[in-house]
């Protein structure tokens, strides 16, 4: 054991101290004593009182031994790759050279270093990451570590362009989409000026649009670029003269969706205020209310308070009724599961409104004060009713407008509030108001009646009021120029023999908003019966036996 | 770079061949590629200190740029079970951002991801799987490296 070399482990040397301590100390009965080497440890905790002595001893005699590593991982002086593991000492000529690149005492080499970054940039670790990678950092010190790489511009200008057009795709699509969607409102728009007003008076509304939707694109032009920048000069000032018009049309659609809701109860009566404050003075004055008829503007813009008007009349005079009349076809014990959905009566009816309380996807909001079902029509447009009425007078001053009923006129809002009954033929949505928890669902059926059915009412609207024309006598409907002439309410249309209508209905535009508060007003009145009959009816009802009778003959049962 | 793969591990093998922590130890490297170390964990009741629980290690050639894959091992004898953890499937996969494309770095190595997986069975608290354990054991088909954690619980 003397022959050990004094580099050994600080326990191996006190063992000749131990060996000297037992020659010295047989009788100690604390050690325990064992020659082999695995209990080394043991006996130096054991005999930790004696050795220090000895080992001290045997410094004294020597000089202290140079600090030895056991291998090359605790000499601070030997550089280690923290990537590969290999020291310094390994280096053949081949390693590459070594490189500190952060603050910390991490070195590695260069391919080291390299191959990790390549891995830390490839696209399988970086889904969201840009391109070009992040930062890399150091893992200890998280200081970043910088690459010098080759400079190449095409390689930059190229994945510049790819950054800018992976951020572009989401604008892009939205623009499409929107543009979509402004562009179906037109359409729609057009349709209902038309079915409002008849061939003639939408015609004349629309025409500024007409030549718009057709022109050639201005890059069409490009040939000549004077010529181009012209054509877009004159594009862009002829929308912004009819302003109104490309903002109004596309509105019609929406407005009226909303109408049918009770959000619009809040807005609407707040748009005529704006038609009037706006209203320019023109010759054809139509803020004229002492003269009869009213103009169109003006009628469209009363509207709104029509609809409140008629929609109190029916809270306090009907509302009461109708809830009475459904809760006597319930079932007597409560509230059935379809409280919150369905007017029972359905059941008889058998419509597909019915799909909508069963609807497996129904959500359920609570919200205060219902919102739901409500056969609005929205005078929304009285705002587009201003705007287009300015926009008229400077094209055409030869008209004598009917009271300046020229412009685009939004489609009827007829003024009903209803709390939602079945549907008829026509589909509003048939959502039940009355519910004492004040619940809502929702469920995509009914949200698309409620569209559809929103949609639809102007041209409903249209065929009312052409309905009217034929039920009414003719004096009422057509001037009295024009009594004499064939029985068509265009005659009255002819230009240069303008004469004044003398009544509303004279005007197809009239006759469309009489008409369509007439139909809500008669579809009102046919539920309200129907409900109230299917109440009486009710009790009437009885279950029938099963014939046994015929079935025992059969049988052959005795 | 599997010469670098390899001389990295078989420097790693010796440096675990001498001094290892308390509670882990070395079981098996015959295969450079795969090791299997024994874990114990003391101080924590849920990990009884007599129990211990087998890791397995395998090592792709692009170590150590890449992470190696640790799971715990199920043997019947010597009985090994899967520890109680609730980042732990009970098909051995273990959920630790260490051992993860993003989380990993070369700076680590063996005997860093035992004392790591260690801590992380010592101070747990939670004696449970994670939530949708059955059914990720059920229907798991991906090696752990390229599934998706979300790490988004820090307290365990």
């Amino acid at each position: 054991m003397a022959a050990l070399p004094p580099r050994q482990q600080f326990q191996r040397r006190t063992s000749p101290g131990e060996v000297a301590g037992q020659a010295q100390t047989p009788a100690s009965p604390v050690r325990t004593r064992s020659a082999t080497s695995e209990d080394s440890q043991t006996l130096f905790l054991n005999s930790a009182q004696e050795e220090p002595q000895q080992s001290q001893d045997q410094q004294q005699s020597s000089v202290p031994p140079p600090r030895h590593y056991q291998n090359n991982d605790d000499d601070p002086n030997i550089k280690k790759c923290w990537i590969c593991f290999s020291d310094a000492t390994e280096d053949t000529p081949e390693t590459s050279p070594w490189r500190d690149p952060c603050p910390c005492a991490l070195v590695a080499h260069e391919e080291c270093l390299l191959d990790w970054i390549a891995d830390m940039e490839s696209p399988k670790n970086s889904r969201n990451r840009p391109i070009g990678g992040p930062k890399i950092e150091c893992p200890q010190c998280k200081s970043e570590i910088k690459l010098a790489r080759p400079r190449n511009y095409v390689v930059d200008a190229v994945r510049g362009l790819e950054r800018i057009s992976a951020k572009a795709v989401t604008p892009g699509a939205v623009m499409v989409l929107s543009g979509l969607l402004y562009n179906s409102s037109i359409a729609w728009g057009i349709h209902s000026i038309y079915s409002i007003f008849g061939e003639d008076d939408g015609f004349r509304i629309l025409r500024p649009i007409l030549l718009n939707a057709i022109r050639p694109p201005v890059d069409s032009y490009t040939g000549d670029l004077r010529q181009a920048a012209q054509t877009a000069v004159g594009v862009l000032l002829d929308h912004l003269v009819h302003w109104r018009l490309y903002l109004g049309l596309p509105l019609i659609a929406p407005v009226v969706i909303l109408s049918r809701t009770k959000l619009a109860d809040a807005v609407l009566p707040i748009l005529p205020i704006i038609f009037f404050a706006t209203q320019q003075h023109s010759p054809d004055d139509g803020l004229d209310f002492a003269h009869w008829p009213p103009s169109a503007s003006l009628s469209f813009a009363v509207l709104p308070y029509i609809r409140s008007a008629y929609n109190l009349y029916y809270e306090r005079v009907w509302a009461a009724k109708e809830k009475q009349w459904l809760k006597q076809i319930q079932p007597r014990n409560g509230q059935g599961q379809n409280d919150a959905n369905n007017a029972d009566g359905v059941a008889d009816l058998g419509h597909l409104d019915q799909a909508a309380a069963d609807d497996d996807n129904i959500f359920e909001v609570r919200i205060d004060g219902g919102l739901w079902d409500d056969w609005d029509e929205d005078p929304g447009q009285p705002q587009p009713d201003a705007q287009n009425n300015r926009a008229a007078p400077p094209p055409m001053p030869q008209r004598q407008p009917q009271a300046g009923a020229e412009q685009a006129q939004p489609p009827p809002n007829i003024a009903d509030d209803r709390q939602q009954p079945q549907p008829n033929a026509v589909p509003p949505p048939a959502q039940n108001i009355q519910q004492p928890d004040r619940r809502l669902s929702f469920s995509p059926t009914a949200i698309a009646e409620t569209v559809l059915g929103a949609l639809l009412f102007p041209t409903l609207a249209g065929l009312s009021g052409d309905l009217l024309k034929l039920l009414l006598p003719l004096a009422w409907t057509t001037s009295s120029a024009a009594v004499s002439l064939a029985p068509s309410a265009l005659a009255f249309w002819r230009p240069g023999l303008r004469v004044p209508a003398r009544g509303l209905l004279q005007e197809k535009w009239a006759r469309s908003l009489v008409g369509g508060c007439l139909f809500v007003v008669a579809k009102d009145a046919v539920m309200l019966y129907v409900r109230w009959k299917i109440a009486r009816m009710h009790r009437g009802r009885k279950v029938l036996d099963y014939d046994r009778r015929k079935a025992g003959a059969r049988s052959g049962r005795v | 770079m599997a010469g670098m793969s390899s001389k990295r591990l078989q420097k790693e093998l010796a440096k675990i061949q001498g001094t290892l922590p308390p509670g882990i130890s070395l079981v098996s490297a015959e295969n450079l590629r795969e090791w299997q170390m024994d874990l114990s964990i003391p101080d924590n009741p849920i990990y009884p200190p007599e129990e211990k629980y087998r890791l397995r290690f395998q090592f792709s050639p692009s170590y150590p740029i890449e992470a190696p894959e640790v799971v715990f091992l199920s043997l019947a004898n010597p009985e090994r079970k899967i520890p109680l953890h609730p980042h732990i499937y009970t098909n051995g996969i273990i959920c630790l951002d260490l051992l993860d494309s993003q989380g990993w770095s070369p700076v680590h190595n063996v005997e860093s991801i035992c004392i790591s997986i260690q801590s992380m069975l010592a101070g747990n608290t939670k004696a449970e799987r994670p939530p949708g354990d059955a059914e990720f054991v059920r229907s798991n088909r991906q090696r752990p490296r390229d599934i998706n954690f979300l790490y988004h619980d820090p307290t365990v």
